[in-house]
């Protein structure tokens, strides 16, 4: 007898893979890999990187815009939505430890969003490889952690706000909330517009660095744009203050934190207090 | 508490209290429940009745002492819960196939998933027919039907049912009421029920609750061996279907038009009897009950 946390992670993916959302999910992420390499995006030449590398990049972008806002709705409703709808209420009279219910809704539902977004960029390599493209490697790898960091940091968010959260309404709500301050604290907006007003440069970074959003997008940049020159003067202060290499690693290891720590305080929670 | 019950004790709670934003549902309540019991938790809507369920499952926090087998329910749960089978008032709108359901409690408490699909068929629920078939998507009955067999299957040393039989059709009902009637003596049951006439064959104990507290605790188990009977002659003022079937069920008969109805009870049965008939006191214009002793 286990704790039940396989066997409920196993249930979330196959409940989530009857969902629409999970499929039209996919959907958008694989099919916007085929409109890339049907569009011929992979054959042109910017700044100096060619071939499936521009793909990668766009890619990054896309799943930075579309990915946590996927994650924090579907994911917000998990626990909060079982306890309201008397779910929890039966699941939790099985001998399932609090412990293992909270870590394998989180472990299926990494497993059931990470996947879809692995594969389509996965599926591109294969598709390079097959039709002849370079496929840089170190890049995929890279691409690849921080796309887990990300879905872990937002997975780990949306985890701690469903288990605090009294309704599904305020779990969503909180989570248009956290997506719209992330999106708005991301250099292309309002980061632009403190450093316009020549606010002071530490702040200004400091915002942009705990921001995981920004964090995701400057690590993606990084690895193609090694003097983050379309970042503009922020890339010297980033740059100074840690090297490329360190900040890449940083890009993985801080999401993974915020989100693992936030889902420790969810655990914690939903262990110390009334289940329902 | 007598010695032998002491020693099957099961659940022990001790002042304990539970609170909602300042507002007390359970109040310093000291109870406890022995395996060879079958209790019928009854009270009105807001009594505290599945408070006290939920914990018990360990699904609460809560000021006092609860104990089930000797554990702390809240860090002991898997423990505790693989020896409880748990049947909610309200099925969960569980977006699993009967088949997955199957096999997910199959796999979770190591039970033959066989001895599930025995109990709900001898239900009339039809498992073969209805295995791709999400549990969202069956009539009430049939859930009711699959969560009873899904408790029972396991054999737990606890039975807790949130007002089990009412989605049941009345044949259902009558076999499930069998089934409860040759669960293991060992096995403690706590029927959370508005429907006493139902359970009241069944249980040995009656628990009432209100605002949080119990106000009646009445065990109903007399000597098997006691073949005293008492008679009873009972004039109603008004009679209804509900306290008719009742009195039917306890083989009264009517006399003197619909209004007074006689029977002779065994002493075994009496307080249990009593129980029942008390909840219709607004009703009873006169009772008469004479104790006739059995020769020895």
């Amino acid at each position: 007898m286990k704790n039940g946390l396989t066997q409920i992670a196993i249930l979330d993916i196959k409940q989530n893979l009857r969902s629409k959302w999970f499929w039209s999910y996919s959907i958008l992420f694989g099919g916007f890999v085929a409109v890339m390499f049907a569009l011929g995006i992979t054959e042109s030449q910017i700044i100096g990187f060619v071939g499936l590398s521009r793909l990668m990049v766009t890619f990054m972008q896309v799943s930075m815009a579309i990915l946590p806002i996927f994650v924090l709705i579907s994911t917000v409703r998990s626990v909060v939505g079982d306890r309201e709808s008397n779910v929890m209420e039966y699941m939790l009279s099985l001998p399932i430890s609090l412990s293992g219910y909270f870590w394998g809704k989180l472990l299926g539902r990494f497993i059931i969003i990470f996947v879809p977004v692995f594969l389509a960029l996965f599926g591109a390599t294969i598709w390079a490889t097959i039709t002849k493209i370079d496929v840089p490697w170190d890049m995929f790898a890279v691409y690849s952690f921080q796309l887990a960091a990300m879905v872990i940091c937002f997975l780990g968010m949306s985890m701690f706000i469903s288990t605090v959260s009294r309704s599904q309404e305020i779990a969503i709500s909180v989570a248009f909330i956290i997506w719209l301050l992330s999106v708005a604290f991301l250099d292309l907006i309002l980061m632009g517009i403190m450093l316009k007003s020549r606010m002071n440069p530490d702040l200004i970074i400091g915002v942009g660095m705990i921001n995981p959003l920004q964090v995701f997008r400057t690590g993606a940049l990084a690895l193609f744009d090694p003097e983050l020159t379309v970042m503009g003067p922020a890339s010297y202060y980033i740059l100074d203050t840690v090297s490329r290499p360190v900040f890449i690693i940083f890009s993985v290891a801080y999401p993974v934190l915020l989100g693992g720590l936030l889902a420790f305080w969810g655990n914690k929670y939903f262990n110390n207090n009334d289940i329902l | 508490m007598t010695e032998k019950n002491r020693n099957n004790l099961l659940i022990d709670i001790e002042h304990l209290s539970k609170s909602f934003k300042k507002i007390k549902v359970i109040d310093d309540l000291t109870v406890s429940f022995s395996s060879n019991e079958r209790v019928a938790l009854i009270g009105q809507n807001g009594a505290g009745k599945t408070t006290l369920i939920r914990c018990i499952l360990g699904q609460y926090v809560y000021d006092g002492k609860l104990s089930v087998f000797g554990l702390n329910p809240r860090t002991n749960r898997e423990e505790i819960l693989k020896s409880v089978g748990f049947v909610p008032q309200l099925p969960p709108p569980l977006k699993m196939t009967v088949k997955e359901i199957l096999d997910f409690f199959a796999g979770l408490t190591g039970t033959d998933k066989n001895e599930f699909v025995k109990i709900s068929e001898d239900l009339g629920l039809s498992i073969k027919n209805n295995l791709s078939k999400p549990f969202l998507k069956l009539s009430g009955g049939m859930k009711q039907k699959l969560l009873v067999s899904l408790a029972l299957g396991r054999k737990p040393k606890i039975i807790l049912m949130d007002e089990p039989s009412a989605n049941l059709d009345p044949q259902a009902r009558e076999i499930f009421f069998q089934y409860l009637n040759n669960v293991s003596k060992d096995t403690l049951m706590i029927l959370s029920s508005h429907r006493m006439n139902e359970i009241s064959t069944l249980v040995t104990r009656i628990v009432e609750m209100d605002l949080g507290k119990i106000t009646l605790d009445e065990h109903l188990v007399v000597p098997d061996s006691s073949k005293n009977k008492f008679a009873y002659k009972i004039e109603f003022k008004e009679i209804n279907d509900d306290l008719k079937n009742i009195l039917l069920d306890w083989k009264f008969r009517g006399v003197n038009g619909n209004l007074v109805w006689e029977a002779e009870i065994n002493e075994s049965d009496n307080a249990k009897f009593m129980n029942i008939i008390s909840h219709f006191s607004a009703v009873i214009k006169d009772m008469k009950v004479e104790k006739r002793e059995s020769e020895p």
